[in-house]
């Protein structure tokens, strides 16, 4: 017998003891159940410089969207100069798949080791998963395994920031358009040239890059305004960008750190996806009587006219954050570059906005435009529009998410959402309602289509970054969508027509029609 | 086991147990077979193609799996490769030291593991006897890059210190200067300033970029003996294949100037006749 027919076997013949039972599986205490916690098996790498992509391979990664990953580093650092200091480190994760992870923090700024997260050196020590679900359940790697892991000499990035700002560590987010300065540290090695490069594809046809011989452990780009982010496009509510630096030695031996970013406009409009039903309206029939006849009949919807609904948004805008940060259009002045890090705003009519970082930078941008890219929508928009308060409680959620991480590859394939996305500013039942839809009207009975109109809100907020890439959200947008649900009502007699399926009408979220 | 076994087993004892079932147009019961969870095999080795007693630092495992990945253990650090499409994976191992080593590896695929494969035990010893038909993953000999030299000509990195031909210190004929690679236009940004022992080597030509806002002034200068080799130079605009400025006399030193209509990045094109070699500064202003 194989061994896998006699594990075959083995399992048939425990079928039985548990097979009709209760779960034979009861939990014991606090103990983890282990065959389905996180654990690591292995790493990618066990040397590498800092900013290069580390994959982590290893069990129950999960796949629930929203998880969150990180890595649990525990044990000691020891630097090339003999020192020792404890590590006990989180460390940010994405879960590419159930068996793969990308160590997303790996560099670029420091070595995460370390305190002060400069020194080269080896770590030594265990390394173990954490998993934790969009609910708070966290579910801990119950065996960590031993691991050394050298860090190689490296470029870290000291500094990445606006030549106009000066923040207060490194930025979340680039603005397109603005020009960036940025300052890397050799450790380990002694550079002989370092070359500086800014990639965003799909948006620059050549990357813009910047060599300068240097003898110094310490170097810098972009004072010139020679490292400037390509505006946002139209059409896109931002895009991905990467920056590599790469030394190289007298020997000619190199050694790369590379990050990807997202690139916004100042302000934009953030939607995470949630949607509700604000309004359910009576059904309507949309046929006359069909007759099922001595056979009865397969029918398809049809209905005798279209409905026809406009989409719509409200902005309410933070009243002080609008009074503090916008002028006249046509004023020598543009109120909120005064701040720091801040980006100057002028507008006439809530719609159009200039904005700038002082002296020839700065852009414009029409608020339509940015609902529409925050919908996921790129067609033009035009139609009603309010400047009516509602209330939410979710459309902030995850405005902060984003972060430079090591793992270039998503960065420059994420970003540029929603492009090429259809979107009519009116939307009608005969787009919505499926062609295929249908029914069968039994022999002796009749049918009549009804049609269901539902008022859809989606929550969004409106976010201004400032020169730091940092959120504040400055106002809240309710888009207005409209879909319909169909319905075959099946009865004994039509006229009078057979009563329909669909719900009676409810209003969750006033103004509803009829009110 | 067959990878889907276990579900089907699992599928079998739920319908047993009063599961629901889904009754078929002939009355028969018809089971909803679970794809289910796939768990690997234990990888196999390619015992016949793994030398166990080798004179060399390097182990080269062989083996099959079912599973999208192995992991290797047996050294420090557990190690990870991915199987091929054709199920086989090989992984080069760097053996700390002369000694005994047991490896056994593991099927990952899904968040699913297999179990371990048998072991296999490598001995380092450098006093075997060499294994002329040995080769390593990528199909050299375990050997090859010691006490190796590079050739110079043959596109290969015999010394396997990561530079070909002429890259290699050993087979340069003339020495580059450290702004290589700048081979063409796509070359990285300078900043204004003098360069100086910058080369141009034989066949060679060298590209700088320079950015300029618009209305400003580029001057680019090059410094050379004539009668050490011609060089020329050229200015192309922000596509990269426009001429917008160029100076080509058969006389030391060479200068262009142009104003920029837009800001963007232009390149500077340094260039000999063929087989010339010269070395040169590179004066750039921009204002």
């Amino acid at each position: 017998m194989t061994a896998d027919l006699r594990r075959t076997a083995i399992l048939l013949a425990t079928l039985p003891i548990f097979a009709c039972g209760e779960d034979p599986v009861a939990p014991i205490g606090d103990t983890p159940d282990v065959a389905t916690a996180p654990h690591v098996l292995a790493l990618s790498t066990y040397g590498a410089s800092v900013g290069t992509l580390v994959e982590v391979y290893g069990e129950n990664f999960g796949a629930i969207d929203g998880s969150v990953a990180n890595l649990l580093f525990e044990g000691h650092f020891l630097h090339n100069d003999g020192t020792v200091e404890t590590v006990s480190s989180i460390q940010d994760a994405r879960i590419v798949d159930k068996s793969t992870m990308r160590w997303t923090s790996y560099g670029p700024y420091a070595n995460p080791f370390t305190t002060d997260g400069s020194g080269i050196g080896t770590f030594e020590g265990t390394v173990a998963a954490l998993i934790t679900e969009p609910d708070g359940t966290a579910h801990a790697d119950p065996q960590p395994i031993d691991v050394r892991f050298d860090v190689k000499p490296s470029l870290l990035v000291r500094g990445f920031q606006p030549l106009t700002a000066s923040c207060n560590g490194n930025v979340l987010r680039g603005i397109g358009g603005a020009s960036y300065r940025v300052e890397v540290e050799a450790i380990g090695f002694e550079p002989e040239t370092i070359t500086y490069t800014l990639a965003a594809p799909g948006i620059l046809e050549f990357p813009t890059s910047v060599r300068h011989l240097t003898s110094d452990k310490i170097d810098s780009v972009g004072d010139r305004g020679n490292f400037r982010l390509p505006q946002v496009p139209d059409g896109i509510p931002s895009y991905g960008a990467i920056l590599t630096a790469q030394a190289r030695d007298a020997e000619g031996n190199l050694y790369s750190n590379a990050f990807g970013f997202t690139v916004h406009r100042p302000i934009g409009v953030f939607y995470n996806g949630n949607i509700e039903v604000g309004e359910v309206l009576e059904p309507t029939p949309v046929s006359g009587c069909i007759p099922g006849g001595v056979n009865g009949r397969q029918v398809q919807y049809t209905e005798s006219q279209a409905e026809t609904r406009s989409r719509s948004y409200g902005v309410s805008w933070n009243q002080s954050w609008l009074a503090s940060h916008t002028v006249a259009s046509g004023s020598s002045e543009t109120v909120g570059l005064s701040e720091r890090n801040g980006v100057g705003f002028s507008t006439t009519d809530g719609q159009s906005f200039n904005w700038s970082l002082g002296g020839e930078v700065g852009g414009t941008f029409g608020l339509d435009k940015l609902v529409s890219l925050g919908v996921k929508t790129s067609a033009e928009v035009g139609g009603e529009r309010s400047r009516q308060t509602s209330n939410s409680v979710n459309r902030e959620t995850g405005v902060n998410a984003s972060s430079t991480t090591t793992e270039t590859e998503s960065v420059s394939q994420s970003a540029g959402g929603g492009v090429g996305e259809q979107f009519a500013w009116n939307v009608s039942s005969s787009q919505v309602i499926s062609q295929g839809f249908g029914g069968q009207v039994i022999a002796g009975t009749f049918g009549v289509f009804y049609r269901q109109t539902l008022r859809l809100t989606r929550r969004a907020a409106l976010v201004a970054y400032n020169q730091c890439g940092y959120a504040t959200v400055v106002g809240e947008v309710d888009f207005t969508d409209w879909t319909w649900s169909p319905d075959l009502a099946i009865g004994n007699s039509c006229p009078p027509l057979p009563a329909s399926n669909l719900p009676t009408a409810q209003c969750y979220t006033p103004p509803c029609a009829g009110q | 086991m067959n990878r889907y076994a276990a579900s089907t087993i699992a599928a079998l004892a739920f319908a047993a147990c009063g599961g629901p079932t889904i009754d078929r147009p002939d009355g028969g019961p018809l089971f909803e077979i679970d794809a289910g969870v796939f768990v690997p095999d234990p990888p196999r080795w390619d015992v016949r193609d793994i030398d166990t007693r080798t004179p060399y630092g390097i182990a080269t495992l062989r083996g099959r799996s079912d599973a999208r990945h192995v992991i290797i253990e047996g050294l420090d650090n557990p190690v990870h490769r991915r199987v091929l499409p054709d199920g086989t994976f090989c992984i080069d191992l760097d053996l700390g030291g002369p000694g005994s080593y047991v490896f056994t590896a593991i099927g990952l695929d899904g968040g699913e593991r297999s179990g371990a494969s048998d072991p296999i035990t490598i001995e380092f010893d450098p006093n075997a006897p060499d294994l002329p038909q040995a080769t390593t993953c990528s199909g050299d000999h375990p050997a090859a890059c010691l006490n190796a030299v590079e050739i110079c000509g043959n596109m290969r990195d015999d010394d396997c210190n990561s530079l070909i031909d002429e890259e290699d210190p050993t087979c340069a004929i003339c020495t580059n200067d450290p702004f290589e690679p700048n081979d063409d236009p796509s070359a990285p940004q300078v900043e204004p300033g003098t360069i100086t022992d910058l080369q141009l080597c034989p066949d060679d030509v060298d590209y700088y970029g320079v950015f300029a806002d618009e209305n400003q002034t580029i001057t680019a200068r090059i410094l050379f003996f004539h009668s050490e080799g011609n060089l020329d130079l050229i200015l192309y605009g922000p596509n990269r294949t426009k001429v917008i400025a160029q100076s080509l006399s058969d006389t030391n030193n060479e200068t262009i100037t142009h104003t920029a209509t837009q800001a963007d990045v232009y390149s500077i094109e340094v260039s000999a006749e063929r087989n010339v070699s010269n070395s040169y500064t590179l004066e750039l202003e921009v204002n």
